[in-house]
């Protein structure tokens, strides 16, 4: 087990009818780190995120959990992780209580463990009193906290978790990153998925760069600025990915403006 | 425990799929399961009062008379459950969103679908057995009240017609589901999904185009069953089931004592019975046939579903390329050519888009056009009119009904939102224009109607010549503008707000319905009358157009003083 970490992607690829979404990615998270995946759009984040879940089975390289190959799901390493997917699949027709009570059952959690823990959860993440209404009528932050209970319900070593700002307000945005930093001391191993250079400077102890499917830097955010020789995370992140965010936005104003 | 909670929830699936609108989907099912107990309780009765009638009743005469009530009866277990199945269409397998949820719980691959199917076959089930409970008890006791019959001879009867008719629904369903899993075998997840909906629109038509069929069809002698004749192809399948029914009763009918009959009765009784006991052997050979029949399918329809279902997809094949019905290049053509305004345009392509994408909507549509084209069937039979004018008013009728019948689709259609989360979308976008996208959501309908006229002409200049045929177009059109007017008219937001069915539908329902027939029979003596001279004929039509016409006027000025209301 390289680097004694708990969950390791080694060399994963995947392709998509030829295309490579992602071409090489190796990584390795450790216990009570929490780690941040940055890149801009298609660079292969999710495709990583789900292939290290075992909901997409990588064309090469493995996921090692613990030392042990988990390539393409295990049902004991899935009683081990919490997942928060980039969209939100839920079922709309049942309520937040019902699907957090499904899940908690399929878990295997006892019901006089999951009732409390459900409905704590539910109101200590604003939920209480729409915890009845169908997910049809959540607002998109509403469903995003129901899929971080959902992925917190069973105590998770590993807590892998795909944008999970999307949709949340201001203070929601808060209470989470605070939330992470308690797991975090608490041992649990995070994998942070975002756009938002902000936050993950913030909040990441180290961050893994990735770009058209590659990794192009794996370091700690000190070691990404200095790399880059950059004052922030985010002018560091323009560098690496090779965004120029000025001319680019001066050319769609003078599309949104041609005819005006 | 777990795996009976997945199947629980998998079954609950079933319920909340995505062919009911979502704002009054428990309306619909509740009115759906109401119709699955009580229209085949009503169609039951019906068929029963003549065993009632008959004074004197024999054997033979209830095994043949019977044939034509079997028939119906497992006709339309097996319609009725195909149908059922094709709305399940995306809910029979394994969803991206159920691999998406469940695939990252600690739940083994098998386990999911072990639920699946056990949640399926409880569904299936349940439907046909639901479908067929009142109608296996009541029937085959009614049919032979006359007879002297003890309950132990009457058990198997009610055995014998439950497990045919179930049977057949099992037939129904099993094909529907056979045709999904063998089409995605044969050509692929990717291609699957963009076919998927372009054949399960056309199976959907199909199959209740004939459950429409059923009553007229199959009504009349079904003196093929007991010769060796496979009758039409159509009724072959349901041949079987009914063959199933007769031949495990025949053994307790043979057993009971025929009553007193004149010497005339007693021969006529005697052709009967010699009519349906030859038959029995070549009876029972169908019934092994189907039996085998069923078994293979169900052999073929499992073995490729779980084959299907061997690996999870979480991901949409979002990359599967274009769909095979261009929607969106049929639908802009047509408004390049008919709608120039934006907002217009904007109204008719937004129409076509619905229709075609939304699987409510495009459900709305599909049953209207069948029953449409159940009735237009049903109307047109041969024969000829008067020497002077060789059509029937009947025969007009018939276009009359298709059009009110779709365009009757077209006003549920603009009557649901599109997508109620999306509303607010127009409110955003709204810039005081709704009557020019009012007039793009007429156009499309109009087009419809149109395209549906012209569709037509072929056929009925076939029979009636040209000039009668063009004549008939021509009114049609008339009528149908006026018809599009009167029904989609008073919607003042098309597509955009659900407007809920009236609570007292099933009452002003029953008198709209026979007002309608009334004025269609009314409209249809009258262009019967027009039809003898072209100008008459003109004359019709323009009055049509002139009323459509003053009917759009009078809905447009309530939809000026409503926004006015509105903005005060």
């Amino acid at each position: 087990m390289a680097e004694s970490g708990i969950l390791e992607a080694r060399h994963l690829v995947k392709r998509f009818y030829g295309h490579a979404a992602v071409s090489d990615v190796s990584f390795v998270l450790k216990p009570g780190e929490i780690l941040g995946c940055l890149g801009p759009n298609g660079s292969g984040k999710s495709v990583t995120l789900k292939m290290l879940t075992g909901l997409i089975e990588p064309t090469r390289g493995s996921v090692l959990y613990s030392g042990v190959d988990v390539t393409g799901g295990d049902v004991e390493f899935r009683r081990r992780f919490g997942y928060v997917p980039e969209e939100p699949h839920l079922y709309p027709f049942l309520s937040g209580r019902g699907y957090l009570e499904l899940v908690a059952g399929l878990r295997d959690l006892p019901t006089n463990v999951a009732r409390p823990k459900i409905n704590a959860l539910l109101e200590r993440f604003g939920l209480g009193e729409a915890a009845e209404q169908s997910i049809s009528g959540y607002s998109k932050g509403m469903k995003q906290k129901t899929l971080l209970i959902a992925a917190l319900l069973h105590d998770p070593d590993v807590v892998i978790l795909d944008e999970p700002e999307s949709g949340l307000d201001v203070g929601s945005i808060l209470v989470v990153r605070e939330l992470l930093r308690v797991l975090a001391v608490r041992g649990k191993a995070i994998l942070y998925s975002s756009h938002i250079v902000e936050i993950v400077e913030r909040l990441c102890t180290r961050v893994v760069v990735l770009s058209a499917g590659r990794v192009i830097v794996d370091g700690s955010v000190d070691h990404v600025r200095t790399v880059t020789r950059s004052g922030s995370l985010e002018e560091a992140f323009a560098t690496l990915s090779a965004q120029h965010p000025h001319a680019l936005a001066s050319e769609i104003a003078d599309i949104v403006t041609a005819h005006a | 425990m777990r795996s009976r909670l997945l199947a629980r929830h998998f079954l609950s699936q079933f319920v909340e799929n995505d062919a009911a609108p979502e704002i009054d989907r428990h309306q619909v099912l509740a009115l759906v399961a109401a119709g699955v107990i009580t229209v085949p309780l009503f169609a039951t009765v019906f068929m029963s009062v003549k065993y009632l009638m008959q004074p004197l009743q024999t054997p033979a005469w209830t095994q043949v008379t019977a044939v034509t009530d079997r028939m119906i009866f497992c006709a339309t277990s097996m319609l009725v459950s195909a149908i059922v199945a094709t709305l399940e269409w995306d809910t029979l397998t394994l969803s991206s969103r159920d691999s998406a949820i469940l695939g990252v719980l600690p739940i083994s691959h098998l386990e999911i679908v072990r639920a699946k199917v056990v949640s399926l076959v409880t569904f299936a089930t349940s439907f046909v057995v639901a479908l067929n409970a009142l109608p296996t008890l009541l029937h085959p006791t009614v049919m032979v009240a006359n007879l002297s019959l003890n309950l132990l001879m009457l058990a198997p009867l009610i055995v014998a017609r439950g497990f045919s008719t179930m049977a057949a629904g099992a037939f129904g369903f099993a094909c529907v589901l056979a045709i999904r899993e063998g089409l995605y075998l044969l050509i692929g997840r990717r291609r699957f999904e963009r076919v998927s909906d372009l054949v399960r629109s056309a199976l959907l038509f199909s199959l209740l185009l004939l459950l429409l069929l059923v009553p007229s069809r199959l009504s009349g002698r079904h003196d093929w069953m007991f010769e060796r004749n496979a009758g039409p192809v159509l009724q072959r399948p349901v041949g079987w089931f009914v063959a199933m029914d007769i031949v495990m009763a025949a053994k307790v009918l043979d057993d009971v004592p025929r009553p007193d009959l004149s010497t005339w009765e007693a021969e006529q009784d005697d052709l009967l019975v010699t009519q349906y006991r030859n038959g029995l052997p070549y009876m029972a050979t169908q019934a092994l046939g189907g039996a085998g029949v069923l078994l293979v399918l169900l052999l073929v329809s499992s073995t490729t579903y779980l084959w299907n279902a061997r690996r999870l997809h979480v991901l949409p094949e979002g990359r599967g390329g274009p769909a095979i019905v261009p929607a969106s290049a049929v639908t802009n053509v047509l408004a390049n050519v008919v709608a120039r305004r934006p907002a217009k345009r904007a109204g008719l392509v937004f129409l076509g888009q619905t229709v075609l994408g939304s699987p409510v909507h495009r459900i709305y549509l599909i049953a209207s056009v069948a029953i449409g084209a159940a009735l237009l069937l049903g109307m047109a039979p041969a024969g000829t009119g008067s020497p002077g004018l060789p059509v029937r008013a009947s025969q007009l009728a018939a276009q009359t009904l298709l059009l009110t019948a779709i365009i009757a689709g077209f006003r549920a259609t603009i009557r649901t939102s599109a997508d109620p989360r999306a509303t607010w979308l127009f409110g955003v976008a709204d810039t005081g224009n709704l009557a020019a996208f009012r007039n793009g959501v007429r156009v499309g309908t109009l087009t419809a109607v149109t395209a549906t006229v012209l569709m037509l002409v072929p056929l009925h200049a076939a029979a009636w010549g040209v000039w009668i045929a063009s004549m008939h177009a021509l009114n049609g059109a008339a009528l149908g503008w006026l018809l599009v007017e009167i029904a989609c008219g008073d919607v003042e937001q098309p597509l955009m707000r659900t407007i809920p069915p009236n609570d007292a539908l099933n009452t002003v329902g029953a008198v709209f319905l026979g007002a309608i027939v009334i004025c269609v029979v009314i409209l249809a003596r009258i262009e019967r009358a027009v039809l003898t001279s072209s100008l008459a004929s003109v004359v019709f039509a323009l009055v049509m157009a002139a009323s459509a016409m003053w009917v759009r006027h009078l809905h447009e000025r309530d939809h000026r003083a409503a926004t006015i209301v509105v903005s005060v």
